[in-house]
């Protein structure tokens, strides 16, 4: 008996500390507007969390600053989806009961912002997401939407720029094992055949786990293509690279947005020089808007802004600008704003969300030279 | 009178957050934050996790089975789990029969695998087993990965409901539903120790010589341990796959069978109310730490060499 | 009949090394790809290619193939002492200053220590206790180890600052880079200093009777725990070679490497014999090749399943490895 006194006591200590920690961290003062950050902060691409992060602060500062959104200021809510959909699923729900969410701004993964999009459509709640590129998020519910171009676009958009603007004539294309690599490639694949390009071969590598690609590298050699397609990320991506010039395979390097990093030309070294790749945004790029975001994240940050930050800036203020008009902080009104959104001026170009929660955009094709990633100019 | 307060503790357990959350509710802070979808539970996140507790309880009572009383180690028990949650995925998108159909189907199939990896262990020992088991727990991820079946790395979703009655914005009617079930593989479980197949898993983890000296057929005992693990997992990953809606295969890595085994030993390897125990600890640990952001691990490491030097036996036992 | 029995493992090594050619043959046969020039040639050269990166699973083999062979642990924690080794020498090089030559040295000794360390903390008060507590113990460093470096190193994958021209030579017609030559030549140094001073030294010999019988080596006035320490101590400097190794053949490292390479250095420990050094070498080397072959004409998405596949194999057909030491079936 006295076992199970002890037994009950110390559940009993164990849940009233958890409980009262996460009713504590759950709350949020009523005066705000909370937006939820769905971002992976740790976990092995908390890289990108971090640019999240950068970007979505300075956008709500910048709007706090001028007096927040009717009047209410912005608070930010962030969840860690450590790129993780299980613990996106988790996060999900506890945001979702937090009658002070107005949206959800989130997430990097496809794969996460699918578990997430299944609570949020069905607690009604307007989700964007500045990264997820994955066609299945196309038409997925009134209730889901992004500002970044979808793979589909892309990977037609690659394709095209691959056949028409460098007049390859034949190609290898290379994925990542994932959500975003696999369906990306299919597209290209078509887009490519369509427009006259031949895909010789395709393979897919693990992501994060394969280093050497010298096995498939010296197999795409002897079929000497005209261009080495990659989708994936930049750490892959300079690997391919480099081992791709030691064995000799000098064909030129296109590849997705999934290349853009800083960190691409430190991996790569003189390997990268050249290879061709599209993304969101560039801090170089003429557009004002962009200019206009560059300067003022310099001067918070003292570094460049990378894409995925300018992307979340643009989320969260698109979302700020739909509350705007929606002249109400209501959910419903707000998604119906979130989904007139036409042309805003923002840092990745002017954003137009079509009818089925995605956005047209032009990208900007980006080259590596002299160690910096700087715009493609033919 | 013992198996009273066994049940009286277990009830406790799970009911607690529950009432926590009830009394909870008529706070008046709670009701201005929180939306009231019915009159008696209306603290979704809470009962998510206790709903999460529920499943991993399944899974670390699955894994005592093996590894407490059996005596072998396993390091792949996500396998089963996702084996189970992909067959009732896959069955439940094609046919579109009950959730009950698709839920026991997952279940023997779990069950046929457990089988097929528990031939192999037959031949090995300790720590070859751990390692096979961890490694047939990757290879089934790879492959589920790598399958077009399987939705690959897209994953696979649009997995249909359990019921008209459940739904996501619900999670009551989950709650219910995997209490039931926890109780009842609980109780299964228990009836199976105290068999004559649950003394010979035991008999078999003490000294196997002497078990082959007394007749007792090690290899029938040990794929049935095997089996039975599996099954069970089985289910959970069916039950998982329906609530969850959608499955990807990064939710059943190698960290996965870690936890589920942290939790087994937490609560005491051999003590069944000790896995649902230890189940809702990490559970709960993995959430109050999630702030913590990778702290969150090393300080689970950090806990689990510690338990394993000073409580081998489970947090309450001294020996 | 026994013929083929006593040789199992070596036929089904054979047959794995020339599934993935005749996979691709069979391949070009059926189907009307475009790449239906199959160059046999190519296949001996993805060996080659594949030789280099299995010199470094050898090298982590060691590690684990010495530490079983004395304390029967499967040493979890392994793969992450590779990782630790090369990012000490990055943290040396970047954040101290501290001249190339010299960080290897350091890095490579602090491993050593760390190695020492871990085994004084976890594992030693769990000699006595049944071996799945050591077991689930070594679970547990290595998570502290992979994630604690994430927080300390940071989780993003970086660029290693020695820096090599891997200039190709060519031998007998095959291609071979310059760092793949150092890699092959510094793991066979380093692996025959090892097999002599095991050999020829008392130290060794030490090793050599606590591996057969620990506790007659202790009634003979051999200091196990020295002993064993040292064990850890080697095991983990080659890792962190291994790991110095491949950062400046691939110039990068990201603090979630050493897993899976732990688990294939693993496997090819098994293969090649737990408690065999020149096992581990002939394992590794083995698994490297395999894996390259099967890369390049199975597919690359299922590259890393196969070590794993290997391992089951070899401890379905005969557990003790192609080269396991006298009498020592530890399964």
């Amino acid at each position: 008996m006295k076992r199970l006194i002890k037994h009950v006591v110390v559940c009993i200590i164990i849940f009233s500390a958890v409980t009262l920690y996460q009713t504590g961290a759950a709350f949020a003062e009523s005066d705000h507007i909370i937006f939820g950050i769905g971002a992976p902060m740790t976990g092995p691409i908390a890289q990108y969390g971090e640019l999240v992060k950068q970007g979505a602060e300075l956008a709500v500062d910048e709007i706090n600053a001028a007096g927040g959104v009717l009047g209410k200021k912005i608070s930010l809510m962030y969840g860690d989806d450590k790129g993780d959909p299980k613990e996106a699923s988790i996060i999900a729900s506890k945001f979702c009961t937090n009658k002070d969410m107005i949206a959800f701004i989130g997430t990097f993964n496809s794969s996460c912002t699918l578990a997430i999009a299944n609570y949020t459509m069905k607690y009604k709640i307007p989700l964007i997401t500045y990264s997820s590129t994955s066609p299945k998020l196309t038409g997925l519910s009134p209730y889901v939407f992004r500002n970044i171009v979808s793979d589909k676009f892309q990977g037609e958009y690659l394709a095209e720029f691959t056949a028409r603007k460098l007049g390859k004539k034949n190609a290898v294309i290379l994925h990542e094992n994932t959500d975003y690599g696999a369906p990306f490639a299919e597209i290209f694949k078509a887009k490519a055949e369509e427009l006259g390009t031949k895909v010789l071969y395709v393979d897919k590598f693990n992501l994060g786990t394969t280093t050497d690609f010298t096995g498939i590298l010296t197999k795409v050699k002897s079929m000497a293509p005209d261009c080495l397609i990659v989708i994936g990320m930049y750490r892959e991506a300079s690997l391919i690279a480099q081992q791709a010039r030691e064995i000799g395979l000098d064909s030129q390097i296109v590849g997705g947005d999934g290349l853009l990093s800083e960190k691409l030309a430190e991996l790569g070294g003189k390997a990268v020089e050249g290879i061709i790749f599209s993304g969101p945004f560039h801090h170089e790029t003429s557009n004002p808007a962009t200019q206009k975001f560059v300067e003022k994240f310099k001067a918070k940050y003292n570094i460049v802004p990378a894409g995925v930050t300018a992307q979340a800036y643009d989320a969260v203020k698109i979302v700020a600008e739909a509350i705007v008009r929606a002249g109400k902080i209501d959910r419903e009104a707000v998604r119906l704003e979130i989904s007139k959104t036409r042309d805003f001026d923002g840092a990745t170009g002017k954003t137009t969300i079509d009818d089925k929660g995605d956005c047209s955009k032009d990208l900007v094709m980006l080259t590596v030279k002299d160690g910096k990633i700087v715009q493609f100019k033919k | 009178m013992a198996t009273f307060k066994r049940f009286l503790f277990i009830v406790l357990i799970l009911t607690f957050p529950l009432l926590y959350g009830k009394f909870y509710e008529y706070s008046s802070e709670f009701l201005e934050k929180y939306e009231k979808i019915n009159n008696f539970l209306a603290y979704d996140y809470l009962i998510k996790m206790v709903v999460q507790c529920n499943i991993y309880a399944v899974l670390a009572i699955s894994v005592n089975v093996i590894t407490g009383f059996c005596g072998q180690l396993t390091l792949g028990h996500a396998a089963f789990w996702a084996i189970g949650a992909y067959a009732s995925a896959i069955f439940a998108i094609a046919y579109k029969l009950p959730f009950v159909v698709n839920f026991a189907f997952a279940g023997f199939i779990s069950m046929f695998f457990g089988v097929v990896i528990g031939i192999p262990a037959l031949r090995l020992t300790g720590d070859y087993l751990a390692i096979t088991t961890l490694a047939f727990g990757e290879i089934v991820r790879l492959v589920i990965m790598n399958l077009e079946i399987t939705g690959g790395a897209l994953g696979l979703k649009d997995i249909p409901e359990i019921g008209s009655w459940f739904s996501v914005t619900d999670p009551k009617s989950f709650y219910y539903l995997s209490v039931i079930i926890l109780m009842v593989i609980y109780y299964t479980t228990v009836r199976l120790i105290k068999s004559k197949v649950g003394r010979a898993f035991i008999a078999i983890r003490e000294d196997e010589i002497a078990c082959m000296s007394l007749g007792i057929n090690i290899s029938r005992y040990k794929l049935a341990a095997f089996a039975v693990a599996a099954f069970y997992a089985g289910l959970a990953g069916s039950f998982y796959a329906h609530m969850e809606g959608y499955i990807h295969p990064d939710q059943f890595q190698f960290m996965d069978s870690v936890y589920i085994l942290a939790m087994s030993v937490l609560g005491g390897l051999g003590s069944l109310k000790g896995s649902i125990l230890g189940a809702f600890v990490i559970t709960f640990l993995k959430e109050v730490l999630r702030d913590f952001q990778s702290m969150q691990m090393v300080i689970f490491g950090v806990i689990l060499i510690i338990l394993i030097t000073f409580r081998p036996r489970g947090i309450f036992n001294k020996n | 009949m026994s013929f083929i029995k006593k040789y199992s493992l070596v036929i089904a090594v054979i047959l794995l090394i020339m599934f993935p050619i005749v996979f691709a043959y069979l391949k070009d046969l059926w189907s009307n790809e475009v790449c239906d020039n199959f160059y046999f040639g190519d296949a001996l050269q993805q060996m080659i290619n594949g030789t280099s990166l299995g010199f470094v699973y050898a090298l982590i083999a060691i590690g684990y193939t010495m530490v079983y062979g004395i304390i029967e642990l499967i040493n979890f924690a392994h793969g992450e002492i590779y990782m630790i080794g090369a990012y000490l020498t990055l943290v040396l090089i970047v954040n101290f200053k501290v001249p190339a030559a010299l960080s290897i040295i350091l890095a490579v000794m602090a491993t050593a220590l760390l190695g020492v360390l871990i085994e004084l903390i976890a594992y030693r008060p769990l000699r006595s206790a049944p071996r799945l507590n050591l077991l689930i113990s070594a679970i547990g460093v290595s998570i502290i180890l992979s994630y604690g470096s994430q927080i300390v190193f940071g989780p993003n994958p970086q660029s290693f600052p020695i820096q090599l021209e891997n200039s190709p030579y060519e031998i007998l017609g095959m291609k071979i880079g310059l760092i793949q030559l150092i890699i092959m030549v510094t793991s066979c140094v380093l692996m025959m200093l090892l097999a002599l001073f095991v050999k020829y030294t008392k130290v060794g010999m030490a090793m050599r009777a606590c591996a057969l019988d620990r506790t007659c080596s202790a009634l003979m006035g051999i200091n196990v725990n020295f002993i064993i320490s040292l064990t850890f101590a080697i095991g983990s400097a080659l890792a962190a070679v291994g790991g110095i190794l491949v950062g400046i053949r691939y110039n990068e490292i990201q603090p979630t490497m050493g897993y899976l390479a732990g688990i294939k250095a693993f496997s090819a420990a098994v293969l090649g014999g737990i408690g065999s050094i020149p096992g581990a070498m002939l394992g590794g080397v083995l698994i490297g090749l395999i894996e390259n072959l099967f890369s390049a004409y199975v597919s690359s998405g299922y590259k890393d399943a196969f070590a794993f596949v290997v391992l089951i194999m070899v401890l379905l057909i005969k557990p003790s490895g192609l080269l396991n030491r006298e009498g020592r079936v530890k399964v």
